[in-house]
């Protein structure tokens, strides 16, 4: 127990497996299967890189004995729970070395890793305040992938999985030859996972994964490797939609996204993505005690999501627009009855429509095609076409990490970094729908400006230009992120105490190049913004001491001063250059304590945490239906508070059965009410305003949750289950909703202030909590061994046994007030037709993996 | 080596060209519901027979197999026209409510159709008939899907329908029209707008009555002509044509008063 106790104070390079593997081989095995399902959870089911659903997963995975940590972020991945509610760009992915976050986003993609589990699964995991070989690790924790040839075990593995998740099968097959007696190492390993239809219905998912890599070990002291990977996917994506439509269709997993298209179903929303991907690594055991490690990489990412678009006065074309619902098409309020009886007839005539047939309430592809072959008849363009929006990405890293063991002095190691990214961000035409040609040109503008304006011209060097398909269209912008860092972390451990410290200091700079001359921004559209600079920095200290052996008591403080991300520092990025007013450095202050109790029978983890963010800038881009027009708010000057309690506990009741309880109560909110810069994509102004958001929560995740479990092992079976309860989860609240100017408080005003001086009182709304909920998880394996070393292993996860299909992962308000423009009362409330996605009844993962 | 490279090459070639996004074309001929039967009744015929509903601005369900057929003379193109179409046979012209935007999708100017008035309402709106739905007691707009339960499309639309060629009308034979028998599509020629100066829109918002558009004066000799414009219209931001113009459009009636629409920025010359 002592030893165990040493790894998880220090968590040193040499993997945490292999000494667990002697005191405990159930550990082992839960582990991997925890791996095999969390991995499959962590960049399938939990990981959409929708723009609508964002990703929304926060767990470290290497972690393999921190009794809370090494938990969490599996039992409760079917809820999209994120550790301590950060954003995601708080956990960072380091692969050999090089820091892997997108420089633009800051979030990891998951995706780029998809189906290559079996070779992805040696990490480092290293939460804020732990010692790590690999970097300046992020509050939210991060992990550290080895993907060198030569430390892959030789041999066959074939793996085959069954689901009813987003895709149905996947196969993977990995060859590695270990390190061999001529020094190479190769590994290979592809994967490929498939559904024609997934769980919801109208998604399919085709998706290869590849990864090849060699090591040349040319003496003891030099190594080289290289390493290249990639998943070129394609996937049909589901879609949020209001309680009335999930209700109209008798489904919590109604798809709004497809349609019927010569009988066939078609998806409008269908993502591409691959992101090829290489690198190079150097080690050099400098001496016995200093390890040099090297790593340059490239990867060009490409990734174009499709949506439908409309031009001209065609009507909205999406199944569930709010004026094709009963609700939208009757003159009084829904929520306020009785209704007139014409109401009454309108309504019920309308619910027969939507319930009558299943064509009814998804999108009509035929009559899209057919309106368009009308337009060609009489010499027209394309009403109706499909469009793809690609964030496209170039970055190149070099990394250089050194690791000394100083032995009595402690451990040290530090590295220097740099990384230049272009990200590439346009439109193109994908689908024309039958139409033999489209116009670039802004139809809202065209609304307020007429044909005839400048103001209408997404292109204006080359004005009403006539596109064709695959041709450009819209905005193309690059954003150029250059980065250059250095940094250290060192401890030193006695008996009863080590300590911690680490620093950082870096640079970044961001530009943005308009490839086109926006008309609404004529003269700060095309060309470059200028570059912005910004110095980063960050400092930590952590403490553990050790009484007695069996007490362990932990405290850690850190500051860091972060670049705003990219993608927030423009104030309506696809229009014009304009940096956000006020552009200035993140601050993130963090705090936590923890004791830990390690007995023979019982163990226990508890910790709290406090972490407040100031300055932070943030973007919210989305079409505005109020307004028909799209629509950009910049806030600067965010302030936000994380904090919460974190527990687990595990009891061993037998030598083979043992109780495990692990929770969270945390909370995270916005503490003021930051400035924000709203634009309309066909306005060249930008209005200054503020966003009224003091006391809403983060969304997108269960602030708490609470699990009780029990595994038990014997002859090589292993079984657990798990009960799992998900509460004060929130709805994505709507910036725009909560603007001055929206609640018609005085832009001049401060804080409620009205124009004439006196207090306003001003109902600012409330965020929705959904309903807490409840779901039993099970899982049951069994590993075999057999002859000549191989070994088979069998597994079968089942979530959600009690099909729980009322639980709320997430939503998101409508950017509309319940108001007329003169105030009066629309008869369609928009707050109070909130649009949701539920997490998945019933389902099953099963996995079974041959060594051989 | 070769082995392992050969094998990177094929996988890939094998996979990207794999694509489950690839659909066929429909080939849609026709919009609506092609169960409806040839015309037995001409829109005059329609207009004479519930000529005293129109007039009260009542509304009456019709209850026989009565099926028009016409050419959509005006759609919702330009926004200027509303959840309305516009149909012309040789006898007359119609209007049609129904509760939808971008009909001219389906249906533009040109299109031949043929509507199954049984089950409909007819009824006055401002004392003109329009072919819709009940609602509150009164003539209302159709839901969409009862348009499409009660119109076909027939053939593909054409600009040379006789039906789409406007009557040329004075101040003199303005007089003489029926405004019991409104609409009519008009062209007037040599006319002007009044509030013309260079720098007056259509309809802009801030001057937009409760209907959402903005009443213009027409000149035609010495008679005004009221000129209204949606300020949803794509061009109720454009400055009005100065000088002589050819104005062409809808000639409606509203409690016996006449009012002109344009149907798109093309027929103002």
């Amino acid at each position: 127990m002592g030893k165990k106790t040493t790894m998880i104070l220090s968590a040193f390079f040499v993997s945490a497996l292999l000494q667990a593997q002697q005191a405990d081989t159930l550990a082992i095995y839960q582990q991997r299967m925890q791996n095999e399902n969390a991995d499959f959870s962590f960049t399938e089911s939990q990981l959409n890189e929708d723009d609508d659903a964002g990703q929304t997963v926060s767990a470290i995975t290497g972690i393999g004995s921190d009794l809370y940590l090494s938990e969490v972020g599996y039992l409760f991945s079917p809820m999209r729970f994120r550790q301590r509610a950060y954003q995601n760009s708080n956990n960072k992915m380091f692969i050999n070395g090089i820091q892997f976050n997108d420089a633009e986003r800051g979030v990891f993609n998951y995706s780029s890793i998809g189906g290559l589990n079996d070779v992805t699964r040696n990490r480092e995991g290293a939460p804020f305040f732990l010692m790590n070989q690999f970097g300046y690790t992020s509050i939210g924790g991060s992990d550290n992938i080895n993907v060198r040839a030569g430390q892959y075990a030789a041999g066959h593995k074939l793996t085959l999985s069954g689901t009813n998740r987003n895709y149905r099968v996947r196969g993977m097959y990995t060859y590695s030859t270990g390190l061999m007696s001529n020094g190479w190492a190769f590994t290979g390993s592809i994967g490929y996972r498939w559904a024609n239809e997934g769980f919801v219905e109208g998604t399919f998912y085709n998706s290869f994964s590849y990864l090849f890599g060699f090591e040349k070990k040319f003496n003891d002291r030099h190594s080289l490797s290289l390493t290249t990977w990639g998943s070129p996917t394609e996937r049909a994506q589901q879609g949020s939609s209001t309680e009335e439509a999930y209700w109209l269709a008798n489904d919590h997993y109604y798809n709004p996204n497809w349609g019927y298209q010569n009988g066939e179903k078609r998806n409008a929303r269908v993502v591409n993505a691959f992101e090829p991907t290489a690198i190079l690594t150097w080690d050099f055991n400098i001496d016995e005690r200093t390890k040099l490690s090297t790593a340059f990489s490239g990867k060009y990412s490409m990734y174009a999501s499709s949506a439908l678009g409309w031009s001209g006065n065609a009507a909205d074309p999406r199944p569930d627009y709010y004026k094709k619902l009963p609700s939208g098409q009757i003159s009084g309020n829904i929520f306020n009855q009785p209704l007139s009886d014409a109401d009454v007839d309108t309504w019920q005539n309308a619910y027969n429509y939507w319930t009558g047939s299943k064509a009814h309430r998804q999108i009509d592809w035929d009559g899209m095609y057919f309106a368009n072959a009308q337009q060609n008849i009489l010499g027209g363009e394309a009403l109706y076409y499909v469009e793809n929006r690609h964030n496209d990405q170039m970055a190149f890293h070099l990394s250089s990490t050194v690791k000394r063991d100083m032995k009595m002095y402690g451990n040290i190691s530090a590295g220097l970094n740099f990384s230049t990214t272009k990200g590439m961000h346009y439109k193109t035409m994908k689908d024309l729908l039958g139409a033999n040609r489209y116009t670039d040109v802004d139809k809202f503008s065209v609304r307020d400006y007429g044909y005839n304006s400048s103001m209408i011209q997404n292109d204006l060097d080359n004005p009403n230009r006539v596109i064709g398909e695959d041709d450009k269209f819209g905005y193309n912008y690059n954003v150029f992120v250059n980065k250059a860092g250095a940094w250290a972390n060192y401890q030193y451990s006695k008996s009863f105490y080590s300590l911690f410290f680490a620093g950082r200091l870096g640079g970044v700079t961001m530009e943005r190049e308009g490839l086109m001359r926006n008309g609404r921004a004529a003269n700060n559209s095309k060309g470059s913004s200028g570059v912005a600079s910004f110095m980063e920095s960050g400092a930590k200290a952590g403490a553990t001491f050790r009484v007695a052996g069996k007490h362990v008591f932990n405290l850690g403080v850190g500051y860091d001063e972060n670049a705003p991300l990219s993608y927030n520092a423009f104030i309506a990025p696809r229009l014009k250059n304009d940096f956000a007013s006020n552009l200035t450095n993140e601050e993130v202050l963090t705090a936590e304590a923890g004791y830990t109790y390690n007995g023979p029978i019982f163990s226990a983890k508890v910790s709290g945490y406090y972490t407040r963010f100031n300055n932070v800038t943030e973007l919210d881009q989305f079409y505005n239906d109020q307004e028909s027009r799209y629509t950009y708010l910049s806030m600067t000057g965010v302030e936000k508070e994380y904090m919460g309690v974190e527990v687990a506990a595990s009891v061993k009741i037998t030598s083979n059965l043992t109780l495990k309880a692990l929770g969270t109560f945390s909370n995270a909110e916005y503490v003021n009410n930051p400035e924000a810069h709203k634009t309309y994509e066909n306005e060249s102004e930008t209005k200054k305003d503020v966003a009224y958001i003091d006391g809403m929560k983060e969304s997108g995740t269960p602030l708490s949750a609470y699990s009780l479990g029990l595994d038990y092992n014997v002859k090589g079976w292993y079984f657990s289950i798990n009960g799992n309860y998900y509460h004060r989860g929130f709805i994505d609240f709507s910036t725009y909703r909560r603007l001055g100017s929206s609640l018609g408080i005085s832009e001049t005003g401060s804080g409620t202030v009205g124009d004439d001086g006196n207090e306003v009182s001003v109902a600012i709304p409330e965020q929705e909590e959904f309903d807490g909920g409840f779901m039993l998880d099970l899982s049951i394996g069994k590993n075999i061994r057999l002859k000549k070393g191989r070994n088979l292993s069998i597994n079968l996860t089942l979530n959600n046994v009690a099909n729980n299909t009322n639980m709320k992962t997430g939503g998101y308000e409508q950017n509309r007030d319940d108001n007329y423009d003169d105030g009066r009362e629309r008869p369609y409330q928009f707050s109070r037709h909130s649009k949701y996605y539920y997490a998945q009844g019933i389902n099953g993962f099963l996995n079974v993996g041959y060594r051989f | 080596m070769k082995n392992i490279r050969l094998l990177i090459v094929s996988i890939l070639t094998a996979v990207c060209t794999g694509c489950m996004d690839h659909h066929d074309e429909p080939d849609v001929q026709s919009y609506g519901n092609q169960g409806i039967g040839e015309a037995n009744t001409s829109i005059a015929e329609l207009k004479t027979r519930y000529a005293d509903v129109a007039q009260n601005n009542g509304a009456e369900e019709v209850l026989e197999d009565l099926v028009i057929s016409g050419v959509v003379v005006g759609d919702d193109e330009s926004g200027n026209i509303y959840k309305n179409l516009y149909i012309s046979d040789e006898t007359g012209t119609l209007v049609v409510g129904i509760n939808a935007t971008g009909l001219y999708a389906s249906l533009p100017m040109g299109q031949k159709i043929a509507i199954n008035c049984k089950g409909l309402h007819v009824g006055g709106y401002g004392s003109m008939l329009q072919l819709g739905a009940l609602y509150q007691g009164k003539i209302g707009r159709m839901p969409e899907y009862t348009w499409k339960d009660h119109v076909k499309s027939i053939g593909r639309p054409t600009l040379s329908y006789p039906e789409l060629t406007p009557m040329e009308i004075d101040e003199n034979s303005l007089g003489s029209l029926k405004k019991a028998d409104a609409p009519f599509l008009v062209r007037i020629s040599g006319a002007s707008f009044v509030e013309a100066d260079g720098h007056t829109q259509y309809a802009p918002d801030e001057e937009k009555d409760g209907g959402n558009g903005v009443n213009r004066q027409l000149k035609a000799g010495n008679t005004i002509i009221p000129f209204r414009t949606s300020a949803y219209a794509n061009f109720s931001t454009q400055y009005m044509k100065m000088g002589k113009v050819d104005v062409t459009g809808l000639l409606t009636q509203y409690n016996g008063e006449w009012q002109l629409t344009a149907r798109t920025l093309r027929d103002i010359n």
